[in-house]
This record gives C-alpha cells, structure tokens and sequence, in this order.
C-alpha cells in the first residue's frame, strides 16, 4: 500500500458489514469482478432477491435442505429465542437475536449460518490486490453492491479509495436512495456506477419499493452532472414495472437524466430459496419469468427512443 | 460448416463398434508358442508382432479416405476360452502391458519426411557398421534384427491394405468410390517405403505408425498421442494449400475422418489420446497456425470423446486462437484443456533437456510430460499416499489401525514443530520407495517387454542400438506421483491452530480421533473441520505449509536418477486413485473420515469453503509448478450462461491467462450445464463446490431447495 502521510492507513481501519465476496463474478460490471456485498438496504422491494441483505446487521440463516429439525438450536439459545425451526413452536425472532452465534455451534448438520460480519476497508482492499492479475486480464475489477451501499457510506468509500489508489477498476451497484453528499464523496473514486430506477411513476414506486423515486431521480441527475459514468439498470418485474409504457417512462428518465445506457435484467424467480433461507414466504411466488422474446421486445422499445442497451 | 453425410455415418458406426482388440492376444500367444526356444526376448516379440500384422482382420468401412482398421473385438463363447486360454499362456510368459508404456507421440518428422524404406536402410546400416569385437554387438545385432523384423511386418500391414483396397475396387459400384479405392491403393503402395509426399498421405503414414504401435503394444491405444499434429503435418498442408491440390472440403474430411478414427480402440473410458495444439515453435515464436484452427474446429464439429484437445498456451500465442478454444468450451465437453507451455519448457530444461526439445513437449494423455519423438516418459508410476506419511509420522512408523509397523521409526510425536519434523522424515522415505519401486519396474520391464518397432521411431534408439525399454530413447523420466497433500496440509494446519497456538487439544486427542474414525471425538473433528482455516483460501501462512510440503516431496525425489540415467518428475496427479487410495486410508487429521476420498491433485480438500477460484490457485502457485512435471490439474467451473456472449468468452479468457500469469500448469474448464446440477441433485455431498448465481451473487446450488434448484436448471437450459 503506498504511503500517503496516514491517510490511506486511517481509511483502512474504517469497519463495515459484508455478508459475502464473490471473487469471480462475471455480472455486474466489465471483465471478472470481485463483488463485496454490504449488508443493509432502505428499500422494501416487493421481488427483493436478496432478502437477506436487507438487515443492516448480522442474521442467522437456516438451510432447510440440511436441516433435520433435531431442535439443537433451541436447546442452546442462551436468550431462549426458541425455535428457528418452522416445525417448532415458535420462529426465531431476529429482532431480539443477540448474534451470540451458539445455535450455529450447536448444528451438527451445518444448517445455520450467519450471513454478515465485521470487516475493514483493508481487508478487502488487500483481497483486491491479489486478485489484480485476474482483473487486468479481463479488465475487471471491484464492484460494491449490496443491500445497498451508500447505507455504510464511510466504509464503502475506504474501500473504493484504497482500490483506486491501487489502480484497480472500481464500481458501484445502487438503489441511488440516499443522501446526495455520500454520493458524490463515493463518486470521486468510482469508475462506474451501476444505478437502479425501479419504476417510471412516484406512486407506483412507493408501493413497490416503499420509497419516494423523487430523490433518486435527483441522485442520477446530480451524478451525471459531476459527468459520473452511469448505466441505469431496471429489474424487470411481470405485473409490477414490466410493462411496455413503464419501461418506457423509467428510460425516459434515464435520457432526462443525461444517462444513455440502460440495462434491463429480467426477473429472476429462483430467489424464492433464499425466502426459505429466512422462514418467510416469497411475495411474488408463482410469477413466471418472460420469456427472452419479451425481453428482447422491451430492449427494442429502449433503443427506437434512443437509448443504448448494454448487458450489465 | 457441419459434418459431411459419410463422416456422420463413420462416425455412428464407430461410436457403435470402438472396442478393445482382444484377438491380438490370441495371435500373440500363437506366435509365443511358436518361439520359446528363441534366445533374445525382442526378435521373440517382435516375431509376435509380425505375426499379429500379417492375421489380424483389416477392412476399409465405404467412404473412408483414410484405411487402417484398429480391430474391435467381439467375441463367441469359443473365442473368448480361446482368449482366456492365450492370456494364461501369455503370463507364464511375462508378455504384459503395463499402465507406463505409451504416453507418448512418436518422432513423426522423421517417420513422415523419411519414410519407412529410410528407415529400414538405416537399421541395415548400423547393424552392418557393428564391430564384431566390441562387447555390445551381440545385443545391438539382435535389437536391430528384431527392429528390422518388426518395421518389415508394418510395411507388409501397409501393403495389405493396397491390396484389399485394389480387391474392394474390383467389386464397388460406385465409379467414384472405386477411383478413391485405387488411389487409396496406390498411396498404400507408396508410403510402405516412401516419405509422404501430400497431406493426405502424410495423415494415412501418421495413422498406420500410430495403430501399429498401438497393437504392437495391446489391445487399445495405451496412451499413444497423435502430439502435436498441427506442427508435424503443416510442412504437408502448406505445400498442398499452395499448389491448390487440397480443398477446404477434402482437407475437412480428411481431419473428420482422422479424429473418428481416433475412437476405434475403445469407448469413453479412463483414458485419453491427446492432441496438443498451439505452443511454441523451436526457435520460440508462437506455432499456432491455419492447421491448429482447422483442427479445433474439427474437434467442435465430431464433439466425441477422442482425441482429447490440448492447448499450449503460452503469453504470446495468438488470441483470437486462445478465443476460439474457451468458445469451444460451451459444449459442455470439457475440451480444450489448457497448459503452460512456458512452466513445462522450463522444467525441462532444467533437467537437462534441449531448449529446442523442451518446447516440443506434450502431456502424456493427464498431465505427464513427454517430449515428442524422443522420450520414454514412464508416466504416473508408483502413486504414493502422502496422508499416510502424516498418519505413520504421528505413530512413530506404525498403521494407526493395525498397528503394524509398517515404517521406520520416526519418533511419537507431542508438539506441532515434531510432528512436522516426523512427517518430513516419513516423507523422505516414501520418496526413496517410490523411486525404489520405479527402478525395480523399469528392470523387469526392459527384462521382459522390449518395444522393438516402437523403437525404430523414438529418437534416437536405433542409433543407440538399444530398444526403448533398455534406456535407447534420448530422454528416459520417471514420474511418480504424490496423492493427497492437500490432506496434510489442512491436518497439519489442525494440528498447528488446536495444539500449539490454542492449546486446547494434544497431539494424543489427534492420535486417539484418527484410530477411532472420530468415534467419540466428535468435538475435536467439528473443531477441526469448522474453525481451522484450510489450504485454497489464499492464506499467507498455509500457503507457506503447503510450498514447503508439495516442496519436500519434490525435493525428496529430484534427487534421485531413473534406471536410465534420466531425472525423475516429481507429480501431483489423483487421476482416479484419490479415491481408491481414500477407500483403504484411516482417518486423517484434516477431519477426513476414514474411507473417504483423498483430495484431487492439489485442490482443496473437498468439502472446503472455498472464497473462489483465484484464492485457490493464488494458493497453489505457492509452490514452483515447473518442479511438479510428472503432472497436476487444476478444474474450475463456470457457468455455461455466463460464457453466452463473447464478453463472457473474454472473461473466461481473461481467467486462463491470469491463472498462466501466477504461473499456473495446466487449467480444465467445466462448464456448468443444466446436467451438472440435475447430478448435483441426485449426490449433493459430491457437489458442495457448485455454485449458482442468485440474484447476482453465487450461493451453493446444494443449499437450495428442490424448487429453487428446478428454477435454476430451467433457467440454464434457456440460457439466460
């Protein structure tokens, strides 16, 4: 790590909460990509698929595939939490969980897992460093994502500062609901930002997501004034945003915004196993993916009103 | 462009009809009958050879431009006695064939460029040039006697061939295909004494040495490699392309029909035939060419099991080429495999071969080295147990279970430092045995199994007077291999973080869980298997165990010689005996349970929470790989929609060749479909490595429930 005076040794002690790295993604950015998953999210999404991001602190998952309901977790609940086991009385209440981690102790069967921990800005900075020969030869490189991560805003741009100043590509993944001032300190040392419009319309968005689309919309306009690279990403979701003149609206936005990339991913159903994961039931289970005909339709509708569609 | 109708058909059939060739063995043993009195062990087999040439069954199936049938095998209940009966008697002869013989490509320069009459004039040459009165004549007569025996019965196999092209001419109704027999007649003719003098003869004289030596050898194609076939063959494809005399259609067929004939000697099976594509040239400028891209994409076009595609990949190799072998990986089929040409040129090289040589090499069939045309490589012998170092080390040299003492002494052990100490100690015995064995085998091979024609094309046995198994080959390896390091290492590192640094189980508590398969000391093994860190995650200290470990087994057999002079190749390779070897192992201190697999080559251990492939191979770049030639493998998976685009065909790319950059040996691609995750479902605890992607991160595909799994697999198959 170069030597700066201190100031990149202070950024590496800053902490976050990240409950995964992916250190081959091959999504979410140019080249190989090492993805840190920060925990925590503002919005509510009802087609969420990371349900288990949204807690900004640690949550103990449960595979229900390896677990046998032996109640061994239960026993050892030093807070009597009771039961994670649906088959039991009562669900664990994450609310009140201390993270003391003794359920997870107490699985023979591996089925508990805590999904976050603490970390610092140079641990993951360093993990980076290693990995920089497989992000020069694809032209990858680093992509924070989340939950959403301008909520550990202090930790997250550590972590693409100390990148940066390594030369290593650098990119964020965003709902863009947040404070504009955290933004645009994390624009300075971002290559690239990969920012969510989830709808076309105020009160849908709301209902969708729980939050206005008001200042988001700021957020994109301010960033693509400081010239920060964008590419507007639209979750495309049957019968909530999935319609021909909503995704029209959302890349209107986009061009009104200054941003002429767009990128549409297709909805994914398979997240309804994390939902298990957590106890809870998928809110949009049954709903069906489009087909690629579809998919391949909208993208056209984006490009005939002047928009570039990328896969991102 | 897409298979030719008589391609597809050759295809179909042979598919149907590869098999092993057992009726050689009955007619080798006719002819063993026939000569036990015969003084000399190589005009002994090499009469058996001739014998098998000029009986063995030949045919040419209607459309084949190439002719030289690998015989399959099926047997009546007479004829199966009849081979039981020959196998017997052969045994009582010692005519065998081990796994070590093959591996290896023949010197098809000289083979093509010179021809066999060449050669033959050579053999009489040298024979005529012995002096009567040097002690070795007697032994060198009788080498180039059976080397002239053998070579005269595979011209004669040639020229049976003209024949019963010119026979099957007489009676075909198409106009056409009776031109193609009498010009397969007349190439017959030629090229039993004649250099090749066109492609299309070059490609027939290269299978004729191929199958010939391969019956020469047994039943199958023990290994052989066509080798480097886009290097070889391209002096004959230029000058034909110049001339205009070969059409992309014929010089199509002619490599189509070449690779399906490649599956004559058997079905899928543990074995492999490889072709090595790419690499570099002598003077060390990039040799890929026209040729290496017609062949690949042969290769994509048949998408069967033989010839394994290799590719020498190396930093200045042409990329688009290297683009075009990672697209080929989206069939599924796991071809090209990937080596670094650059870390095995240089191990070479250290060991003494000529840098002009050291590029020419080719693994044999895994990931063995062989040099082309010059080498007996005595691949992948013995596989030595590296867990059961470790295990003998922590009771002073006697089994865990029966408590034989099975090894030397080397003390019983308290702390980590001696434990350490004694497994060193155990492993440097392990590595005198495993070359002990080496030798004794390279004795009774050269006692019993001469290779008389295989000889007369290895550089340079004739001029050395001396048959391949006798040491005549210009570079004779030994390459044992090592199984299961990656065991030691994560015990080891048990035994480092649980006893030394927190003191909260002896090295007794290790002892007593091994010989009890943890039975009772449930609480040591979750500790093991739940807190200890692992090798594979790129972790400074165990990367540093893990060099000097893989190391010491280096260290232990480099200095050692073959029976032959030659070094001997330290390996990693489990090929599939990670799993035999596992069967028969105790418990280890890695928290492995007793008769489980050992881990593959030098992956993590299975089971392990991996990070991701670049900490893996981070890890395992810790030890110099140009030391480990006698092999290793490294499999990575990706995801079959992610390689849809030519962006993902980027990334994979970019994958390769950074790995190449650490200086990684070789890479295997598996591409995961929707039928590695339908396996997945069916054996989970095979699968605790396979990951999905989820909304946009990788979860273990294992860990899903059964409907989100049915999601994901739909979803491949649509590749979305």
């Amino acid at each position: 790590m170069a030597s700066d005076g201190g100031g990149l040794e202070r950024l590496r002690r800053v902490e976050g909460t990240v409950f995964d790295i992916d250190e081959t993604a091959t999504h979410d950015g140019p080249g190989l990509r090492m993805m840190v998953y920060l925990k925590g999210c503002p919005l509510r999404c009802v087609w969420c698929h990371s349900p288990e991001s949204v807690r900004r602190e640690p949550e103990v998952v449960r595979y229900e595939s390896r677990c046998q309901a032996c109640g061994a977790c239960v026993a050892a609940c030093p807070i009597d939490l009771r039961s994670i086991v649906p088959s039991l009385p009562s669900h664990l209440d994450r609310d009140a969980c201390l993270r003391c981690e003794a359920c997870i102790d107490a699985c023979d069967h591996g089925a508990l897992e805590m999904k976050g921990g603490a970390t610092t800005a140079g641990d993951i900075a360093d993990r980076a460093t290693r990995l920089a020969p497989f992000f020069s030869r694809s032209g990858g490189g680093i992509t924070l994502t989340g939950g959403e991560p301008t909520l550990q805003w202090e930790f997250a741009s550590a972590v693409l500062a100390l990148c940066d100043a390594s030369g290593i590509h650098t990119a964020v993944e965003t709902t863009g609901m947040t404070p504009w001032r955290r933004l645009r300190q994390m624009a300075a040392v971002t290559d690239l930002f990969l920012f969510d419009v989830k709808h076309a319309h105020e009160d849908a968005h709301r209902e969708y997501t729980g939050v206005s689309l008001e200042p988001i919309l700021e957020n994109l306009r301010q960033l693509r004034e400081m010239d920060a690279e964008v590419i507007v990403r639209v979750p495309v979701i049957p019968g909530c945003n999935g319609s021909p003149d909503t995704i029209r609206g959302i890349g209107r936005h986009a061009r009104a915004a200054d941003v002429s990339r767009i990128s549409l991913l297709p909805f994914n159903p398979t997240a309804s196993g994390k939902y298990s994961w957590l106890q809870r039931e998928y809110p949009l289970a049954g709903v069906k993916r489009q087909s690629p005909d579809e998919m391949d339709f909208l993208e056209h509708l984006l490009r005939e009103d002047g928009l570039e569609v990328v896969r991102a | 462009m897409s298979l030719s109708d008589t391609a597809t058909d050759l295809r179909r059939v042979v598919l149907e009809e590869a098999r092993p060739y057992h009726g050689r063995n009955t007619l080798a043993a006719e002819s063993f009958r026939q000569t036990e009195g015969e003084l000399h062990r190589g005009r002994r087999v090499a009469h058996a050879t001739a014998h098998i040439f000029a009986n063995m069954p030949i045919r040419i199936r209607p459309g084949e431009l190439l002719v030289g049938w690998h015989p399959s095998s099926t047997l009546d209940e007479a004829e199966q006695q009849e081979l039981n009966d020959a196998n017997a008697y052969l045994r009582t002869q010692n005519y065998w064939v081990s796994a070590s013989e093959g591996h290896m490509g023949l010197d098809y320069p000289s083979i093509l460029g010179q021809g066999l009459g060449a050669i033959l004039e050579r053999i009489d040459a040298l024979a005529a040039g012995l002096s009567p009165v040097d002690s070795a004549t007697p032994e060198r007569q009788a080498f180039y006697a059976s080397a002239r025996t053998s070579l005269e019965a595979c011209q004669a196999l040639i020229l049976r061939h003209a024949g019963l092209a010119r026979a099957d001419a007489e009676t075909a109704e198409d106009e056409e295909w009776r031109a193609e027999l009498l010009r397969t007649a007349e190439m017959c003719d030629r090229i039993a004494s004649e250099p090749a003098s066109s492609f299309h003869e070059a490609l027939q004289l290269m299978w004729f040495t191929f199958l010939a030596v391969a019956v020469e050898a047994g039943v199958s194609h023990h290994c052989f490699g066509p080798g480097r076939l886009d290097q070889y063959l391209h002096p004959y494809y230029e000058r034909d392309r110049a001339a205009g005399v070969l059409p992309d259609e014929r010089l199509r067929e002619l490599l189509d029909q070449f690779a399906i004939k490649c599956n004559e000697f058997d079905g899928p099976s543990m074995s492999a035939l490889i072709m090595v594509l790419g690499g570099r040239k002598p003077d060390g400028s990039d040799a890929t060419n026209e040729l290496s891209y017609e062949l690949l994409d042969s290769a994509g076009r048949l998408g069967m099991y033989f010839p394994g595609v290799d590719v020498s990949w190396h930093p200045d190799i042409d990329p688009e080429f290297v683009r075009r072998c990672v697209a080929l990986l989206r069939n599924g089929k796991g071809q090209p495999s990937f080596f670094h040409s650059d870390v095995i040129a240089r191990g070479l090289v250290r060991h003494g071969v000529a840098p002009e040589h050291a590029v020419d090499h080719l693994p044999s069939t895994c990931t063995e080295t062989s040099v082309m045309g010059r080498t007996n490589p005595w691949v992948a012998w013995p596989y030595v147990n590296i867990p059961m170092c470790l295990l003998y080390a922590m009771f002073d040299g006697k089994h865990p279970v029966t408590g034989a003492q099975d090894r030397p002494s080397t003390g019983s052990p308290e702390t980590y430092e001696e434990l350490k100490a004694s497994f060193l100690a155990q492993l440097e015995h392990a590595t005198e045995q495993a070359v002990a064995t080496g030798l004794r085998d390279q004795y009774y091979e050269e006692l019993h199994r001469p290779f008389p024609l295989l000889s007369c094309f290895i550089q340079d046995c004739l001029g050395a007077g001396n048959d391949i198994s006798s040491g005549g080959a210009e570079y004779n390896f030994l390459q044992p291999e090592a199984v299961g390091v990656s065991n030691v290492v994560d015990g080891l590192v048990a035994v480092r973080t649980l006893v030394e640094e927190q003191g909260r189980f002896s090295v007794d508590d290790f002892r007593q869980a091994v010989s009890a398969d943890f039975e009772d000391n449930g609480e040591l093994q979750a500790a093991i298997l739940k807190e200890c860190p692992k090798y594979g995650n790129d972790t400074d200290w165990i990367n540093a165990l893990f060099a000097e470990v893989a190391g010491a087994w280096c260290t232990g057999l480099e200095k050692h010689r073959n029976r032959f002079g030659g070094p001997v190749f330290p390996g990693f390779l489990g090929w599939t005996v990670w799993i035999g070897f596992g069967r028969d192992t105790p418990a280890t201190p890695d928290g492995r349970h007793a008769g489980s697999p050992l881990a593959n080559s030098l992956a993590p251990c299975t089971g392990v929470a991996l990070k991701g492939t670049p900490s893996m191979l981070l890890s395992a770049s810790e030890l110099d790989h140009s030391r480990g030639l006698g092999g290793m493998t490294f499999n990575v998976r990706f995801a079959a929609n992610a390689l849809a685009s030519d962006e993902g065909i980027d990334r994979l790319k970019g994958l390769l060749e950074a790995a190449f950059d650490l200086g990684i040996y070789q890479m295997q691609v598996n591409v995961v479909g929707a039928d590695v995750m339908r396996a997945a479902q069916e054996t989970p605890d095979d699968f605790a490595d396979l990951f999905v992607r989820i909304g946009g991160y990788l979860v273990p595909f294992t860990l899903l429930p059964r409907d989100a799994q049915d999601e994901v697999i739909e979803r491949t198959e649509l590749e979305l």
